[in-house]
């Protein structure tokens, strides 16, 4: 055998520090010159991981770049890091890296959740919003992203986003989530502090223009004129209604739609969940398919004239998200994020939804077990026990994140005459729900406030000081065997469900400042529908 | 506990060499006054060794030494030099999320001077640090070879690790464009 010749050879070669692997390994892989000797290429696969994990992206890359014998050990958890989840926007070069991975052999098999981000171009972005050393160098990327802007428009217009998406969709054959978004998550730990995951190409983009695609509350063009889309609330739907198509044509069917949108910009009207007759072949079976469905409704301005009048009545048939609800009938774990909190809005949905079977016909949602509330600002105490006592008979789980329970006529009148009430809203909700809903046997509190007197009180959760290194919990579980015994859960959530009323009422809380009225903005990393790490929390079984 | 007599702990590298842990290396306090549970505390570093001692028992052991039989004497020395210095330790709570969320490769300066050792050794170090079950040390051991990674070209990976670039072209095309789509761009 070649090996035992070669062998003393090349231990000679390294002993006399003149082995430079190309004089003994010759031709085709590598002989283990010593299958004794520690090398970074001989570590179990398991300790390049570990050394791999203390690396930046870059970094990594490189290192896969050294050799096949550390990229092949290196693979599964570069794979799974980078691949398993991965973020893309309507755009020729992002949907074609998608349409790319989807026809690699292995890495077509690893994606499993596909997020579309809302990144566009705006057609009115004005000169003077460019940056750069000199006249040339913002000239030049004035002129990029107008390149790149016209791009988008006519990929848009002449609907061959929804080809690539649906070629690749078809592709992936353990497509499990598909994501709609308007924001980058901040948890690339490894590439450092702030550091984004941002949908494939958008990084580019910054780099030769200096614009952020997909901007932030507050960025600087609020209402962009979207080329050839209108509004970012019609872009939104145009994406969604894309999105629902192209999967549905391809075949593929995930488990789980999730839309996590958080500009109230860019909340979907009503007409996107609207199904018309061409796409139910196609459509149908995947929204049957669907287990998870994780939604952001409301209505902004632009949205008016497809959203509901403030006064219209709970039974009013015919909106789209109504039927569209009515054809997931195997979902079993709904989340409502308020996207827009309008008032009338809210009412409104709530009212249809307590009383949802009688427009139907049949049975809405009839495998419901978990029902997550988020980002509402106008809640009503009522209101909420009503929509959780409807799915009473399946319910095993209830989340409320970033709620605000507001005060209802009588209960206003009421404080009117005490003054010096104090009353917890959200004590008296959740000791309800075990009573509504028999089976329940968790629910989750995270970020909630209550208005009493037109003001607004934050809760705390008071629930004993976290052990040493760790974050004060942003979010607290209720278990079944605590709510057995209704009279004790009562005085529990008394007691942990701390309401931090003002200087003027309380003697015992000074601390709260109480600015925070929004219950929104204030955590950057906590996100604000549940997702990231508030999701892992919230879908953790 | 272990009674007054004097209690040793014996570990036998695969070369067959018999090391005590409280001899070697000489510790801190004169060996005369040192308590025999601070041998414990050192060699209970190692996950593997503690679960070995807790079932011989106080009975089984002083008299017998515990065979190692993955790792030599020079290194078996080294990793009780740093199970030594780190006797004191708190131990790191099973935490998985806490490991995650600190992937910083900041090493403490006696750390780093332990760990200024020929690349073999470091190796070794790192693959006896995983099979006695020292988590910390393993950890130490691989920031360091992380740190050894840092800011390098792909050749000049090769170069300090004396590794053999043994991709086809064609190969190496591929691991590029996959590199590319993983690349924040």
């Amino acid at each position: 055998m070649d090996s035992t010749v070669a062998q003393p050879l090349k231990r000679t070669f390294e002993e006399s520090g003149l082995g430079d692997g190309t004089a003994t390994s010759g031709k085709g892989r590598k002989l283990n010159p010593d299958a004794q000797k520690a090398s970074l290429d001989s570590l179990p696969t398991e300790i390049l991981c570990h050394i791999a994990s203390h690396l930046s992206t870059s970094e990594l890359l490189s290192l896969r770049l050294t050799s096949r014998t550390i990229e092949v050990q290196l693979f599964n958890d570069f794979a799974a890091y980078y691949f398993a989840k991965k973020q893309f926007m309507l755009t020729t070069e992002s949907l074609q890296c998608l349409l790319d991975i989807s026809l690699h052999p292995k890495l077509s098999t690893v994606l499993q959740h596909v997020i579309i981000s809302l990144d566009k171009y705006a057609m009115n972005m004005p000169l003077g919003n460019f940056h750069g050393d000199d006249i040339d160098t913002y000239v030049a990327r004035s002129i990029k992203y107008r390149q790149r802007a016209y791009d988008q428009a006519v990929l848009l217009a002449t609907g061959r986003d929804r080809e690539l998406l649906a070629q690749a969709f078809g592709n992936l054959r353990h497509l499990k989530t598909v994501g709609l978004r308007d924001y980058n998550s901040g948890m690339r730990r490894r590439d450092g502090e702030g550091a984004e995951w941002r949908a494939y190409g958008a990084t580019t983009v910054i780099r030769e223009t200096g614009m952020r695609m997909l901007g932030a509350r507050g960025s600087l063009i609020r209402q962009p004129n979207y080329a050839g889309v209108g509004t970012a609330s019609t872009f939104a739907a145009r994406t969604f209604t894309t999105v629902l198509h192209a999967l549905g044509s391809s075949g593929t069917t995930p488990d789980c739609i999730e839309i996590l949108l958080r500009d109230e910009l860019r909340v979907l009207p009503d007409y996107a969940f609207h199904i018309p007759k061409f796409m139910e072949p196609a459509v149908t079976p995947l929204l049957a398919g669907l287990k998870t469905l994780l939604l952001a409704v409301g209505m902004n301005q632009g949205t008016m004239h497809t959203a509901a009048p403030i006064d219209m009545g709970p039974d009013e048939p015919g909106f789209a998200v109504h039927h569209f609800l009515s054809l997931v009938p195997n979902v079993t774990h709904l989340r409502l994020n308020f996207q827009s909190d309008d008032p009338g809005y809210t009412r409104w949905f709530w009212n249809w939804l307590a009383i949802a079977d009688t427009d139907l016909g049949t049975q809405l949602l009839p495998k419901l077990t978990q029902l997550d509330f988020g980002m509402m600002r106008n809640a009503d105490l009522d209101r909420l026990g009503r929509v959780v006592g409807r799915w009473g008979s399946t319910l095993t789980r209830v989340s409320f994140w970033k709620v605000t329970i507001k005060e209802s006529d009588d209960q206003r009148a009421a404080l009117q005459l005490d003054s010096q009430a104090k009353p917890n809203r959200w004590a008296e909700l959740l000791v309800q729900l075990p009573k509504v809903a028999p089976k329940l046997r968790r629910i989750t509190v995270g970020c909630l406030a209550q208005v009493c007197r037109d003001r607004v009180q934050h809760i705390a959760l008071n629930v004993g000081s976290p052990p040493q290194h760790s974050r004060p919990p942003v979010s607290w579980d209720y278990r079944l065997d605590e709510m057995l015994d209704l009279k004790k859960f009562r005085s529990m959530l008394d007691t942990e469900l701390k309401v931090l009323w003002p200087k003027d009422l309380s003697s015992d809380d000074s601390e709260h400042d109480g600015t925070d009225s929004e219950g929104d903005g204030s955590d950057s990393e906590q996100s604000d529908d549940g997702g990231e790490e508030g999701e892992e929390y919230i879908c953790a079984a | 506990m272990s009674d007054a007599k004097l209690q040793k702990i014996l570990l036998q590298s695969n070369d067959g060499v018999t090391i005590d842990v409280g001899k070697s290396p000489p510790l801190d306090i004169g060996f005369w006054r040192t308590p025999p549970s601070l041998y414990r505390a050192v060699a209970e570093r190692s996950v593997l060794i503690r679960n070995m001692l807790e079932d011989l028992g106080d009975e089984g052991i002083g008299n017998q030494a515990i065979p190692i039989p993955n790792v030599n004497e020079a290194v078996l020395k080294k990793v009780i030099e740093w199970c030594d210095h780190h006797r004191n330790d708190p131990v790191q709570p099973a935490d998985e999320e806490a490991d995650t969320r600190k992937k910083t490769t900041d090493i403490e300066e006696w750390d780093q001077k332990f760990m200024q050792v020929d690349q073999e050794m470091l190796f070794e170090v790192i693959l006896a640090a995983n099979y006695l079950d020292i988590k910390p040390l393993l950890d130490v051991g691989c920031k360091t070879v992380a740190n050894m990674i840092k800011g390098k070209s792909p050749e000049e990976i090769r170069k300090t690790f004396n590794i053999t670039n043994d991709f086809t072209p064609e190969e190496e095309e591929h691991i590029r464009r996959e590199n590319e789509w993983a690349e924040d761009r």
